[in-house]
């Protein structure tokens, strides 16, 4: 039986030069998480991108570019019952609101360190409206765009489609 | 012995109380009756924001809203009343969802948002619309349009969570919106930044971000012209059918300039809103005209 909270799960990895770059997240979430109306920690469930260092100087810095706002980069589909896929993203919040992607400065104080970025499921109430946003089977898409850039060059993020459960969380009799 | 600053966050407006009970003996077609729907507002569809070559719809239309509009009449001439209860969340101490916010105390946030209606009323009371609204049984009737705001405790139509952020900030809060940035999202919830400039919170400033967001909470959209932004204005269709496209950047719902809702487009939610209390109370409405 699928139930909420979920683990956080590895979905998605691939290397960006000198960084490696991990991607989990909790593939399993209820409305009001999704909703951004829960109580409780709002990073129950997540988006995390991890940044591995693989061959940066210790101190070296880059610009690293998380994928927020989600309307820049997120896409939500619902997977009907004949299998097809319905794209129920609407941004609900004007992109003079939200601000633009702003890339920031990063770096790895010491060899082995994770950096991680996270993605609160509540962001994702700013691109899909409440209505929509009902149990049911997702696909999420986070599209390629400029994850990372050093002295030595920039590097794209690989897209990927995410499978998302949004369970009915009142129990079944 | 000197008492702290209270906001009395219990008193609903005499007037909204008295619309209350004519609403109560209301009947169905009555011309001499008062009217309301509380509660959620759906997007209509006639408004429409543009991209950035003035023409072409990028999708986004007017969003629902939470709100509750008051239609009553003597049968000649009546009002349209627009009354929101905003519930103020004091979020000022949780940077786990709000990076970059400073502590505000419960008591000083009650003083600083206490500001926040007098200003959109206001801002939205300035231009004194009316809607000349003609159905089948009641005729022509001119109606003054009014907008009441209070904070309140509990039984928000708006549920909004304050931050105090200098300036527009630089981390992302939890919504994955820059944490100086106030927005409305729909249809019942916001943030509002007590350290945005703009604020009517404080004692100085523009006092132009509240009503602004105020727009959003009645559906309307951000009309600016921004070619980078791929954004165009925003097509407005009347109730008589006429339209408006407005590309402008210094109104109200554009980025501010003019600080007071002036133009009639302003009101073209609430237009419609009107028509649908009276048509869902047995009036035939055939035009309504914003004044």
């Amino acid at each position: 039986m699928t139930t909420a909270p979920a683990p956080l799960q590895l979905a998605h990895g691939f290397d960006c030069g000198p960084v490696r770059v991990d991607l989990a997240y909790t593939p399993v979430t209820d409305p009001a998480h999704v909703s951004g109306r829960a109580d409780g920690d709002p990073f129950r469930d997540r988006f995390e991108i991890r940044l591995t260092s693989r061959s940066l100087p210790d101190g070296a810095t880059f610009d690293y570019q998380s994928p927020q706002p989600l309307q820049f980069f997120f896409s939500v589909l619902r997977r009907l019952a004949d299998g097809s896929l319905l794209d129920v993203t609407a941004p609900q919040i004007d992109a003079h609101h939200t601000g633009r992607p702003r890339p920031r400065k990063m770096s790895f104080a010491r060899a082995g360190e994770t950096l991680t970025d996270r993605i609160s499921y509540f962001a994702l109430a700013t691109i899909v409206p409440d209505e929509e946003l009902v149990p049911g089977e997702y696909l999420v898409r986070i599209a390629s765009f400029e994850l990372l850039r050093t002295d030595d060059g920039a590097w794209q993020f690989v897209p990927v489609e995410l499978p998302l459960t949004i369970i009915d969380p009142v129990p079944e009799d | 012995m000197c008492n702290p600053s209270t906001v009395d966050y219990s008193a609903e407006p005499a007037e909204i109380t008295q619309l209350r009970n004519q609403v109560a003996n209301a009947r169905s077609g009555c011309c001499t009756c008062a009217f309301k729907k509380s509660g959620r507002f759906n997007s209509t569809g006639k408004i429409q924001q543009l991209r950035a070559d003035g023409v072409t719809p990028n999708g986004q239309n007017d969003s629902p809203w939470t709100g509750e509009v008051f239609v009553a009449s003597d049968g000649t001439a009546g009002t349209v009343t627009v009354f929101h209860r905003l519930k103020a969340v004091n979020k000022t101490s949780d940077t786990t969802s709000y990076p970059e916010t400073t502590a505000v105390s419960d008591a000083d946030l009650a003083t600083m948002v206490a500001k926040i209606p007098p200003a959109i009323e206001r801002a939205w009371n300035a231009k004194g619309w009316k809607l000349k609204i003609t159905d089948a049984k009641c005729g022509e009737r001119l109606f003054d349009v009014k907008f009441i705001v209070r904070m309140v405790e509990t039984g928000g139509h708006y549920t909004l969570n304050f931050v105090n952020v200098p300036g527009m900030g630089t981390a992302n809060d939890v919504a994955g919106v820059s944490s100086g940035r106030s927005y409305i999202l729909p249809p019942d919830r916001g943030k509002f930044n007590l350290g945005d400039s703009r604020t009517a919170t404080d004692s100085a400033g523009d006092e132009c971000l509240e009503p602004h967001e105020f727009g959003h909470m009645i559906g309307l959209k951000d009309e600016y012209r921004d070619v980078p932004m791929d954004r165009g204005g925003v097509k407005y269709e009347f109730p008589d059918k006429s339209t408006e496209t407005a590309a402008v950047n210094a109104e109200l719902m554009g980025s501010m300039t003019v600080k007071t809702a002036q133009p009639n487009r302003y009101c073209v939610t609430i237009a419609y809103a009107a028509i649908a209390v009276l048509e869902a109370n047995g009036c035939a409405v055939t035009d309504c005209v914003i004044q």
